[in-house]
């Protein structure tokens, strides 16, 4: 129990909650699909720790998929748990949903951590 | 002596060129100018009219940004004595834009170590980079016309 008590202080993880995805027009499986998918690129990151509960977490991050003309902009939006202040927030147009991936990878690797 | 005036001219020509080594970026939109971002950092306002600094280091991710939307991106792998383009999620024109290249010097530091080593260091390096990058900005034809985002997801 201690050590994982040390495990855990040193580690200095960041944990971030993701609330459900939002979208408009956009068909919620949407939301769920890119939802599966950030889970899974950002549990890879040893810096971040996913949490369920948001009064654990340090930061929140919202998703969003808002219809466009020839696609959905999906929006990632970055806050401070506590204050709800803006830290980042990243629009990438996708055009279909196969583009979740290089898109969430993208992400996930230069701006979650 | 003579060689070292042959080392001091090359490396003052490579300071020059790479003073002034830039790489052409144009979107495959003919309609509208997106902003450019370079490594994260706008680089020009209009792609119509965009020529973008050689970056320093192995990568340069270029990224295409209209109306605070990210359109598309590509990215220029730089290695020992070539480079490759890549496009991250469509595929573009980049793959027959970039056939010519420009020889600018890697890094300050290789300029310095330069000072110090014979003329045939110097030489290798000189890293190449590509003069233009298409970004593929448009949504492909049949996805325009066909993906139904409002539908349940069919892969479910």
């Amino acid at each position: 129990m201690a050590m994982l008590f040390c495990t855990a202080m040193l580690c200095g993880c960041s944990k971030v909650y993701m609330p459900p995805v939002q979208v408009e027009g956009v068909h919620p499986d949407y939301g769920e699909r890119l939802r599966v998918l950030t889970k899974q690129y950002v549990a890879i990151d040893d810096n971040v720790t996913l949490v369920e509960d948001e009064r654990q977490s340090d930061r929140k991050l919202q998703l969003q998929l808002v219809r466009d003309t020839a696609g959905v902009v999906v929006v990632f939006e970055m806050r401070e748990s506590k204050d709800n202040s803006l830290i980042w927030v990243y629009r990438h147009i996708a055009y279909d949903p196969n583009e979740f991936i290089p898109i969430v990878s993208r992400v996930s690797k230069e701006k979650i951590r | 002596m003579k060689r070292l005036l042959l080392t001091l001219a090359m490396l003052a020509g490579s300071a020059a060129l790479y003073g002034c080594a830039t790489v052409k970026v144009e979107v495959d939109d003919a309609h509208e100018g997106y902003a450019i971002y370079s490594n994260g950092k706008k680089v020009c306002n209009d792609s119509r009219n965009c020529h973008v600094p050689v970056a320093g280091g192995d990568e340069m991710y270029l990224e295409a940004e209209k109306n605070g939307v990210v359109y598309g991106e590509a990215v220029i792998h730089r290695g020992d004595g070539g480079y490759s383009t890549q496009t991250i999620l469509r595929r573009g024109t980049t793959e027959s834009a970039t056939k010519v290249a420009v020889k600018a010097v890697g890094t300050p530091m290789g300029l310095a170590a330069g000072l110090l080593l014979p003329l045939e260091y110097v030489t290798t390096t000189t890293e190449y980079f590509p003069t233009e990058v298409m970004i593929p900005v448009m949504p492909p034809d049949s996805a325009v016309l066909a993906y139904p985002w409002d539908q349940p997801d069919p892969s479910k």
